[in-house]
């Protein structure tokens, strides 16, 4: 089966800034996270599946239709929740309501009462008196109520307590029993992907340095840490980044096991978060050769 | 597509009716003469009021971001702004109508004067110019620039109304105007008025093809 | 059933999974026919990810402990007794090999490895 989204060689010029070779590809049934540090190129890339910027060069396929000759298409079975709200804040949420649906060909008012409910947001109430967990729901409960397949989010739990943050996860998670449906999200905050994405692909500086899936970055990468003696420039070649400080050396790693036959008991071995992997990977100060 | 209208319905309400209210009260003090333009002047504050209105809200809740998010296409975005401005104006026109009604109906001291079919025509004619000299420059530009543009066109619109007559004053000498003038008097007053509709579907079209042009090209 | 996952345990996930499925079978915890849950309903359960749940799958199902019936759902196989035995004893000498391995790294010899063994088989 085709995938659900699948950018190739994305490129967008700006004048200060290039994304360029973008690719990836997200199967249906699945959860992407894309993580990256502030200003990676997070927002464009999104940006430009949503054709809201124009693309330099490069393919995207959402369904496996190119997303600009298809647009309005493609959106009809897209939900998007951003990390701003974009709704008018003059509007209640039923008046914001009356006023999307009939744009969408499949809205499903009985999907979308029952998400009001369950999230506790009051029809009548102004959309600019709501707190920022709950207009994300909002957001979530219109991207859900028109038979969406693909979920776009933008960091949709930045600014939330872990409480809210484990809520959305949950639905995450349930939206994903369907196997048809998936959902691709950017965050920065990566404890959220370590439960539940199955993919993930990481940018930085507009380009993207790797797209995988979690399981192979949490068992084969590994944090090594040990004394610094026992770094050379031989045993570098190995590291993705190394943190030094007085009593000792971090590192990731990328295959955990052949850094254990090498070194092995001189050193600790452990599982990477991906906190840890996203630090190494574009921190300045701890970047090796890999 | 009206389901954008509706929007800009439901955001402008209450200045849709607060301007409303402003302007059934004002235009019955116009003199005899100007009189007849009262459909004119409804038309347009309507139009420019809310316009001013939701191009404010739209700025202010970047909703290009979320338009262009929905399954719409950007032409339809910009096809829903021109027809919202003749819904403001027949707003305008509707409560005006009933007020004036209503004012008869009871005996109000005051005269409410119904309103000229021929003002109407020419209301349609000076939202259709204005509109269509503004919407195209909101459509490339964007809403911050909104309020300024459009005071700056309404004022210049009246001032260059003298100059217009002035222009006209000047063309008299030469016969082929007067040939074209007299033929268009000699109209019967239908004739007159579909040649002013069309005129401003003219306008309209060209303005709305730039328009859609602009905003395909926009980026967000 | 029941699976705790660890994190910090070295092993990859889904072996973790496939040992305690294949436990619960062996031990009868899981009944030959019984239904498992579905490896989305698992893995939104456990909190992981759903292709670490379908490797935890493929590999049971690969050695036979567990059949999927496509557009029914996943069962528990029918065990032959005398491969159920051979594995029951396959987990057995894994055990005995990690214990092995841990007292050779605290230099027991093989007369004190033996004690202990008596000891512990008749306290438990």
């Amino acid at each position: 089966m085709e995938p659900i989204l699948e950018v190739k060689n994305l490129r967008k010029n700006f004048r200060g800034f290039t994304l360029k070779d973008i690719s990836f590809s997200l199967p249906r049934g699945f959860i992407m996270g894309f993580i990256g540090p502030n200003g990676a190129g997070k927002s464009t890339t999104i940006k430009l599946i949503m054709n809201l910027l124009k693309r330099d060069g490069g393919e995207i396929k959402v369904f496996g239709l190119d997303n600009i000759k298809h647009e309005k298409e493609i959106k009809e079975k897209i939900g998007f929740v951003y990390e701003e709200s974009y709704f008018y804040g003059e509007l209640t949420i039923s008046e914001m309501k009356r006023v999307i649906a009939p744009l969408y060909k499949n809205w499903d008012e009985e999907a979308f009462m029952k998400y009001l409910k369950e999230f506790d947001l009051p029809a009548k109430r102004k959309i600019k008196s709501l707190s920022r967990g709950m207009k994300i729901k909002f957001a979530l409960a219109i991207a859900l109520s028109h038979g969406a397949e693909l979920l776009i989010m933008d960091e949709p739990t930045s600014g939330l307590d872990p409480l809210i943050r484990s809520e959305l996860l949950d639905i995450f998670s349930s939206l994903i029993q369907d196997e048809n449906k998936s959902i691709f999200f950017s965050t920065h905050i990566t404890s959220d992907l370590d439960k539940v994405a199955d993919y993930i692909t990481l940018i930085n500086k507009g380009k993207i340095i790797f797209s995988t899936t979690k399981d192979e970055i949490i068992e084969n990468y590994g944090i090594v840490k040990g004394s610094k003696d026992i770094l050379d420039e031989n045993i570098k070649k190995y590291f993705v980044g190394i943190k030094e400080n007085k009593f000792g050396f971090e590192g990731l790693v990328k295959d955990k096991k052949q850094i254990k036959k090498l070194l092995k008991d001189t050193v600790i071995v452990e599982k990477p978060t991906l906190e840890d992997v996203m630090l190494y990977f574009t921190k300045e100060e701890y970047r090796c050769s890999v | 597509m009206f389901s954008l209208i509706l929007k800009d319905i439901l955001i402008s309400k209450k200045i849709l009716l607060l301007t409303a209210a402003f302007l059934i009260v004002w235009v019955p003090t116009f003199p005899e003469e100007a009189r007849n333009f009262a459909a004119v002047v409804i038309m347009v504050g309507m139009a420019y009021m809310g316009l001013i209105v939701t191009s404010s809200a739209d700025e202010t809740n970047k909703a290009d971001i979320l338009l262009n998010s929905l399954p719409l296409r950007r032409h339809e975005i910009v096809l829903a702004k021109y027809l919202s401005i003749f819904v403001y104006s027949a707003i305008g026109i509707a409560i005006y109508l009933l007020v004036a009604a209503a004012t008869k109906v009871l005996g109000f001291p005051i005269y409410v004067y119904p309103i000229n079919f021929k003002a109407v025509i020419y209301g349609i004619l000076a939202v259709s110019f204005l509109n269509g000299i503004y919407l195209p420059l909101m459509f490339k530009f964007g809403h911050s620039y909104s309020g300024i543009v459009y005071i700056i066109l309404v004022f210049g619109f009246s001032y260059s109304i003298s100059y217009i007559i002035k222009l006209f004053k000047k063309l008299v000498n030469y016969d082929w105007f007067q040939n074209i003038v007299s033929f268009i008097m000699n109209q019967s007053d239908t004739v007159k008025m579909l040649f002013i509709i069309a005129l401003a579907l003219i306008v309209l079209t060209v303005s709305c093809l730039l328009s859609v042009k602009f905003y395909e090209n926009r980026e967000f | 059933m029941n699976i705790i996952i660890s994190n910090s345990s070295e092993g990859p996930i889904y072996e973790q999974i496939v040992r305690q499925i294949k436990e619960a079978i062996l031990k009868g915890e899981l009944e030959e026919g019984e239904l498992l849950p579905s490896i989305r309903n698992l893995a939104k359960e456990l909190q992981i990810s759903v292709i670490t749940t379908k490797r935890a799958y493929d590999e049971l199902e690969k050695e036979g402990f567990i059949t999927t019936i496509p557009g029914k759902g996943t069962y528990v196989a029918a065990q032959n007794k005398e491969l159920m035995r051979e594995k029951r004893l396959k987990i057995v000498e894994e055990k005995l090999v990690e214990a092995v391995i841990a007292a050779k790294a605290v230099n027991l010899s093989l007369e004190e490895i033996k004690e202990m063994l008596e000891i512990l088989y008749k306290e438990v």
